[in-house]
């Protein structure tokens, strides 16, 4: 079975480049991708998310050995983790009154709120599956760049087949964004291709409150949503080809963004490079 | 937390091809407790090479590919390891020929499943796609003819 590695050995799209470019910062983008920067500094969410991560797929690969995780050993686990990130990413940024053992409080607290409220009735069918399959436009064409991505846990309650995504948030979802994030969208699609078959969509989000709070958001996705993501990438592809790369100042993502310097000077320094499309 | 990664791997010769051999390797990778003494240590990576050899062994001798209704297929089929991967260009002609003969992904990934031993059609190596896009256009052009 091909790997989630394997598949990024060749040119790809996956989610989180088609939302960087599009929806974050397509100089972002190319700052990562294209020019291959080296990071000012690791924004404390990826560390953070890492670990839990690590701990959501111990979790799940628990219950899908018919076992039950105990919320204690989920806190336990984030804790070594989390140590263990950080020694991996020496340069990460805290935001204000953050620090490592605050973050170890707050992900041991968050692994436990999730691990807790695991639903008993559901199944779990697979954990970290990866996928790579092709990206067909709305004229029938399909892109040579294929579309790859992992999906964190399937599971299965009463018949219903649903996709699961572990995520961290800062603050509560507003109730449009599951409908309206392309993850969903490049997950079922994905596993469409794969299997045969549609399933639900689910961002299971703990809210890093004072006291965790585990939000479920569902979702689904339709053939028309499959296309016009599709079509985006091919757009993205002829705006890579002709280095359209726009910095996206005002956005939300600016101050977490480790690219800031160069992007100061984005419109003083251009340097024209050869390009490969896709990341 | 220790991190164990053990790997096994193993070279056959290919019958009937002088100077050539596969490879077949498998890893595994295992969380230890920190407070496993170093006897204990030792006593796990000995045990994990063990389990790794004997599934591999088992896997060579066809039993468990066998056991699972997959047949030799799977055995004589995988690419040998480090062998080029077919191109994104050589699998858009591949699946372009699947759509217009109305043939799902899925149906064409399980084609390819049961014939070179791979999951997907990005898993094939680039002269199994290369083999494969031969006989599509083949089939292609007597239904032309």
């Amino acid at each position: 079975m091909g790997t989630l590695t394997d598949y990024r050995a060749r040119p790809h799209w996956s989610f989180s480049a088609l939302n960087q470019f599009f929806n974050i910062c397509s100089l972002q983008y190319a700052f990562d991708k294209i020019y291959r920067l080296p990071r000012a500094f690791t924004p404390l969410p990826l560390s953070f998310g890492s670990a839990f991560h690590r701990v959501m797929e111990w979790a799940a690969l628990t219950r899908m050995q018919g076992h039950h995780p105990l919320a204690d050993d989920a806190s336990d686990l984030f804790q070594n983790l989390w140590l263990r990130q950080t020694v991996e990413d020496k340069d990460i940024r805290y935001e204000e009154g953050e620090d490592s053992d605050s973050c170890a409080a707050q992900g041991r607290d968050m692994c436990a709120c999730i691990v807790g409220a695991a639903d008993p009735e559901e199944t779990v069918l697979s954990v970290s599956e990866a996928f790579c399959v092709p990206l067909t436009c709305a004229d029938g064409e399909t892109l040579e760049t294929p579309l790859i991505g992992e999906i964190d846990c399937a599971v299965e309650k009463a018949g219903v087949k649903t996709l699961v995504d572990w995520k961290t948030s800062g603050r509560r979802w507003p109730k449009t964004k599951a409908d309206l994030d392309w993850q969903p969208t490049a997950f079922i699609n994905g596993y469409r291709l794969k299997h045969g078959l549609v399933p639900e969509f689910r961002f299971d989000v703990v809210v890093k409150n004072k006291t965790p709070v585990l939000e479920q958001h569902v979702t689904t996705r339709t053939a028309d949503d499959f296309v016009r993501l599709a079509e985006y990438a091919r757009l993205a592809e002829s705006m890579i080809a002709a280095e359209h790369f726009c910095p996206s100042e005002q956005g939300f993502y600016c101050g977490g963004c480790p690219h800031q310097e160069p992007c100061r000077n984005w419109h003083r320094r251009r340097t024209r490079v050869s390009v490969r499309l896709a990341a | 937390m220790i991190k164990l990664n053990t790997s096994f791997s193993k070279k056959i010769p290919v019958q009937g091809q002088e100077f050539s051999s596969q490879s077949f390797h498998a890893s595994i990778e295992l969380e230890l407790s920190d407070s496993l003494t170093p006897e204990q240590i030792r006593e796990k990576i000995h045990r994990t090479g063990d389990f790794l050899r004997n599934a591999v062994d088992e896997e060579l001798d066809g039993g468990a590919a066998a056991e699972a209704g997959k047949g030799a297929a799977a055995f004589t089929g995988p690419q040998p390891q480090g062998e080029r991967k077919a191109s994104n260009k050589q699998i858009k002609f591949i699946t372009d020929l699947a759509a217009e003969r109305k043939i799902t992904l899925a149906d064409l990934n399980a084609d390819i499943h049961k014939r070179f031993g791979v999951e997907n059609v990005y898993d094939l190596s680039a002269k199994q796609a290369s083999a494969l896009l031969d006989e599509m256009n083949a089939k292609e052009r007597r239904r032309a003819a």
